[in-house]
């Protein structure tokens, strides 16, 4: 049973009493919070999410909570807490929904590693993953909801998890965020698209999370194998650009863009030396989205090293 | 080069040997090598020089002029161009901390 089976007022109770429970990919969430915002964003994005048992094991319960006291009244603020603990400085109310998304890739990037996991967005064909590693602002989250509007499945936009081992990728489906001008970019380039509220004067700027369609989160459990490592880059007015970049070079760069590989040891140098050696790897440098997404057809039609 | 030992490294007569608290494992890809060493967690690119050295000095300490000869084949024109090489090399390995040089 998905959330949106129980109607929003199923929603809304569960949020603002014992947690809505729901997974994304291999990780189950317990939310709380009875902000208007939090609600509303969580209703729009997470309606089509699995739900969880009320027996079956949680590994994340975040409460986000907005401050009391004379904050209720004087710039208001939200804290999030993570297990009775609130790790972070509270936020202006108004970022409650960022906030949740935030704490939510917060609990995944500092506990999950069982996994490598790598700053990059991951989506699919056929099964075979693509990675797209890059820092932000260099339009990773943008190509990203545009090849998930054009046929390739979500993995995830923030997080790629690797499976030591079998390099299996694990999907996360969550929602994408966009900021700023990327926003009315992807509006623009798939009308169909849903947003949540743009929460604006955040500290990345503007941001909006777009839904993840119902179609994509029937494939919520659909591991993929790498196939390819291409680092975006969008620079205004270029020209379209797909150039080999070396094995070695490619390694130290996801490896300094990872989230636990120092931690991992040798389990993550030799899970990134096989996710490598299992990957054609690139620089793309693109400006034009439509351009860039007709690159990655022709990428994906290439047969298999 | 500005070290004290530099001098003697150039003139071949320098013992080199792997940082005895290293424990490295190695990727390669066609020319080009990455060395991850357990011990630090440093992750490093090395070029083909730099991982033939390690190598050898992975089978125990070595004089660097050996080592030249060693590489060269006995050829005494190669040896020089490889004593130059094995140089450049020590001191990018020794940066990286990956092994000691007599002096330094």
């Amino acid at each position: 049973m998905t959330p949106a089976a129980q109607g929003s007022a199923g929603i809304e109770q569960a949020l603002t009493s014992t947690g809505l429970r729901l997974r994304t990919g291999p990780f189950t969430f317990c939310v709380r919070s009875s902000i208007p915002a939090v609600i509303a964003g969580v209703e729009r994005l997470y309606g089509g999410y699995p739900r969880v048992a009320a027996d079956d094991f949680i590994d994340f319960e975040v409460v986000l909570r907005a401050s009391r006291g004379l904050r209720r009244w004087h710039r208001p603020q939200v804290r999030f807490f993570y297990d009775g603990a609130s790790p972070f400085e509270p936020l202006p109310l108004s970022h409650a929904l960022p906030l949740l998304e935030w704490s939510m890739n917060w609990c995944i990037s500092t506990q999950a590693h069982q996994y490598l996991m790598l700053h990059a967005a991951v989506l699919a064909r056929e099964g075979r993953a693509l990675v797209l590693p890059a820092p932000p602002g260099s339009g990773k989250s943008t190509l990203c909801a545009a090849l998930m509007h054009r046929g390739w499945q979500l993995l995830s936009d923030e997080i790629a998890l690797v499976t030591p081992g079998s390099l299996a990728i694990q999907p996360l489906c969550r929602p994408v965020s966009l900021k700023n001008e990327s926003i009315p970019l992807i509006a623009a380039f798939e009308p169909a698209s849903v947003f949540s509220e743009v929460t604006r004067e955040t500290s990345k700027g503007s941001v909006a999370h777009l839904q993840v369609p119902e179609a994509q989160l029937a494939r919520i459990d659909q591991a993929a194998q790498p196939a390819w490592i291409v680092f975006p880059r969008y620079s205004h007015g270029a020209a379209m650009a797909l150039t080999p970049r070396s094995r070695p070079d490619t390694l130290l760069e996801l490896g300094r863009n990872a989230f636990n590989y120092t931690l991992l040891g040798r389990a993550g140098f030799e899970t990134l030396s096989d996710l490598v050696t299992a990957s054609a790897c690139y620089r793309f440098e693109y400006s034009r989205l439509d351009d860039a997404v007709a690159a990655f057809e022709a990428l994906a039609r290439v047969e298999p090293q | 080069m500005s070290e004290p030992w530099a001098a003697a490294l150039t003139e071949g007569g320098v013992r080199l040997q792997l940082n005895p608290l290293v424990r490295l494992h190695w990727r390669a890809w066609d020319a080009e090598s990455v060395v991850f060493d357990e011990a630090s967690g440093g992750t490093f690119q090395v070029g083909p020089m730099p991982a033939l050295l390690l190598r050898l000095l992975a089978a125990g300490p070595a004089a660097s002029q050996a080592l030249a000869s060693e590489i060269a084949g006995l050829s005494a024109e190669r040896e020089a161009a490889c004593a130059a090489a094995i140089e450049a090399a020590a001191v990018e390995l020794h940066g990286y901390g990956l092994i000691d040089i007599d002096g330094a």
